[in-house]
């Protein structure tokens, strides 16, 4: 009875608990004794250390390159032991922030594979270790400091590592499939003429939402008008653009649109079913993982829209209570070397594209990244440049998932 | 009368199969046939994908497995020692606020148990038992007690007091008579009880994420992820996993149980 009191009790007061260190400005001037370290003696602390890696464990073949190959050449290179423990971003940041207001000190994680809103929450709960990403040598040699200047519209200020490329694509199945539109509008025409054949995820699925904000940027004139950050009256008179277009094309989709797929995994079954034409995805390779993985068949393909085609690009992060910072920036340093990045770029073990610039690598290693064959469903980092746009800063996104739901779902 | 029996009997089997089996069949079909999808009838071809990834992986396969049969045992073991005493209690006595206690006892396993966890995990932390096996186990038996609870007190009324006052009359102790008169006596409430406390252990995720932290393995850690991934295969195999143990630890279960009472002839 009073354990039951107690916990009310703390039920009651963890939400002031967990607002309190939200109010107080995140530090951009670190005074983490390990980053007045060089990078050298950070390497040699890091030795025969344990470093813990949470991240999504959905892909059986992205966890299957992490235990195997990551794990391997850590040990190899730094005498570093690699645990990746399945966790999503969601579960974590929770987690970070009840140990915040517990005041725990050392916690369990080391490195995270985060995504750029939970990042945002993240940093503005003073939850993350940093700034850290400046003094990792792979960082400042070989990739462009303007790509990774903000994640989500938001400022990264070195608080994360790069460690991948994404970009927005659609596929079909060239068996079913002859003809796939170009453009938004020839893609609304597409969905008029073949009812019951187009769906997206619902959001705030990741993808789903995504798909959101490219017709966003299509009907309201493009993505540059957003760049600046959150402007409430831009959005108020653009939004209702894209709600009619969704709503215009709502009773030609799947189920009419009384329903929609609930993640985009429901998306890639209902296309592996062949109950819708089109899927859609975050990662250029997956269709090709997924027909490697034997649930595509062969002549599934990808494409993308001439209006634009959003890419971003993934970052590794360490919280403020990590018990192995120094393990954790090592693995940071190491995902965005060379070997690492080819590695993880070949389609057999991920096909994620590499976050690194090219023109500054020499020529010997760029030679190497370009004689990888992607695999024939994957469109090259060549046809998917010129339409590559930038994600929207993160208030639009939350904006937007919000309002979806309002002005289409429960229309 | 006879006839019309054995219609209602079989139609009972074939919807016990329809609701049972059938859907364990499919697992096993889209755990060998990834690509098997409408509008063939039966999959144009098979594949040994989901079970090479059984074999390539059965390491950390077994490993989480032993994780979670671990922690869900010591839980069990865990609610039977929290719920002996009150149990008995409720069962034999009358007292005033019985029924509004009795209720109040019961909300963990009406109370969301994401609400539960995350005051919980707080106090857990202050208590450092966050991240511990011991914490994992806690958070379950706090969560899943009433199931044994509710068991032990109907085991106890079942029971009654007349072996206990005989067992007294005959000059034996209280640990005697626990020990070896009402425990045997109570087994088959235990094991009722202890199944679906079990259960409810083995197939938790959340809570056993929050307070293992990543640092406690489960089987469930392992399978949440690839069964909201599109991996059809993979998630029907490791799927077929998650039913069977249970089932096995059931039979087992269930067959010692009757040796031990044709032993002691009480069947």
């Amino acid at each position: 009875m009073i354990k039951k009191l107690t916990c009310l009790i703390f039920l009651l007061i963890l939400p002031c608990l967990i607002t309190l260190p939200s109010s107080a400005p995140a530090q951009s001037i670190s005074n983490e004794p390990l980053l007045t370290l060089s990078f050298e003696q950070i390497q040699k602390q890091a030795r025969g250390t344990l470093v813990r890696w949470y991240m999504y464990g959905g892909w059986a073949h992205v966890n299957a390159w992490v235990d195997t190959y990551v794990a391997s050449e850590m040990k190899r290179r730094y005498d570093i032991d690699l645990k990746r423990v399945p966790m999503d971003a969601g579960v974590f940041i929770n987690k970070l922030l009840t140990e915040k207001a517990a005041g725990k000190k050392k916690g369990t994680i080391d490195l995270l594979w985060i995504n750029g809103e939970n990042f945002k929450n993240a940093r503005e709960a003073g939850l993350l270790f940093g700034p850290f990403s400046g003094r990792l040598p792979r960082v400042r040699q070989n990739v462009d400091p303007d790509s990774i200047t903000y994640d989500f519209g938001y400022p990264v200020d070195g608080y994360e590592a790069p460690y991948g490329k994404a970009q927005f694509v659609f596929e079909y199945d060239t068996a079913r499939t002859d003809t796939v539109p170009t453009t938004i509008d020839e893609l609304k025409q597409w969905i008029k003429n073949n009812p019951g054949r187009f769906t997206y995820p619902q959001p705030p699925d990741f993808t789903g939402s995504a798909f959101v904000r490219h017709v966003f940027y299509a009907v309201t004139g493009g993505h540059e008008q957003y760049m600046a950050g959150w402007d409430p009256d831009l959005y108020k008179t653009n939004a209702p653009l894209l709600w009619d277009w969704l709503n215009e094309i709502t009773p030609f989709l799947w189920q009419k649109g009384q329903t929609y797929p609930r993640d985009s995994a429901f998306l890639d079954t209902l296309f592996a079913r062949g109950e819708v034409a089109l899927g859609m995805s975050y990662h250029p390779p997956h269709a090709q993982n997924m027909i490697i993985q034997g649930s595509y068949p062969g002549t599934v393909k990808t494409f993308v829209l001439d209006d634009g085609s959003i890419f971003n690009t993934h970052f590794t992060a360490i919280p403020f209570n990590a018990p192995n910072q120094a393990g954790a920036m090592v693995l940071a340093d190491f995902l965005i070397s060379v070997d690492a990045q080819l590695s993880k770029f070949r389609p057999e073990n991920w096909g994620d594209f590499p976050a690194l610039d090219l023109d500054r690598l020499d020529p010997a290693d760029r030679g190497r990244f370009n004689t990888i064959d992607l695999g024939p469903a994957t469109l090259t980092p060549e046809q998917l440049a010129p339409v590559a746009v930038p994600e929207i800063p993160a208030p639009y996104l939350e904006a937007l998932e919000q309002d979806w739901k309002t002005h289409v779902l429960d229309k | 009368m006879k006839h019309f029996s054995g219609i209602s009997h079989i139609t009972t089997l074939i919807i016990l199969v329809l609701l049972f089996a059938l859907p364990a069949g499919i697992l096993v079909m889209v755990s060998l046939a990834p690509e098997w999808r409408y509008p063939e009838i039966w999959p144009a071809q098979f594949s040994f994908k989901g079970i090479w990834f059984l074999v390539e992986n059965k390491r950390v396969i077994l490993s989480s497995l032993a994780a979670s049969f671990g922690f869900s045992l010591l839980t069990v073991l865990a609610t039977l020692l929290m719920c002996l005493a009150p149990a008995s209690v409720f069962a034999r006595t009358c007292f005033i606020g019985k029924p509004l206690l009795e209720g109040l006892l019961l909300t963990p396993a009406l109370v969301p148990p994401m609400t539960f966890a995350m005051g919980l995990h707080f106090v857990f932390i202050k208590l450092s038992v966050a991240d511990t096996v011991s914490g994992v186990v806690l958070t379950l038996a706090m969560f899943s007690y009433p199931y044994m609870f509710r068991a032990l007190v109907a085991g106890f009324q079942t029971m009654g007091d007349t072996y206990r006052t005989c067992a007294k009359n005959l000059g034996a102790g209280s640990a005697a008579i626990f020990w070896q008169v009402e425990l045997p006596l109570l087994m088959p409430a235990v094991i009722a009880g202890g199944n679906v406390v079990f259960l409810v252990a083995f197939s938790e995720y959340f809570l056993v994420f929050l307070m293992g932290g990543g640092n406690v393995a489960s089987f469930t850690g392992l399978l949440m992820p690839l069964l909201s991934s599109s991996n059809r295969s993979l998630a029907a195999v490791l799927t077929l996993i998650f039913l069977l143990l249970p089932i096995v630890l059931f039979v087992i279960m269930d067959l010692s149980l009757m040796r031990m009472y044709r032993k002691k002839g009480m069947v």
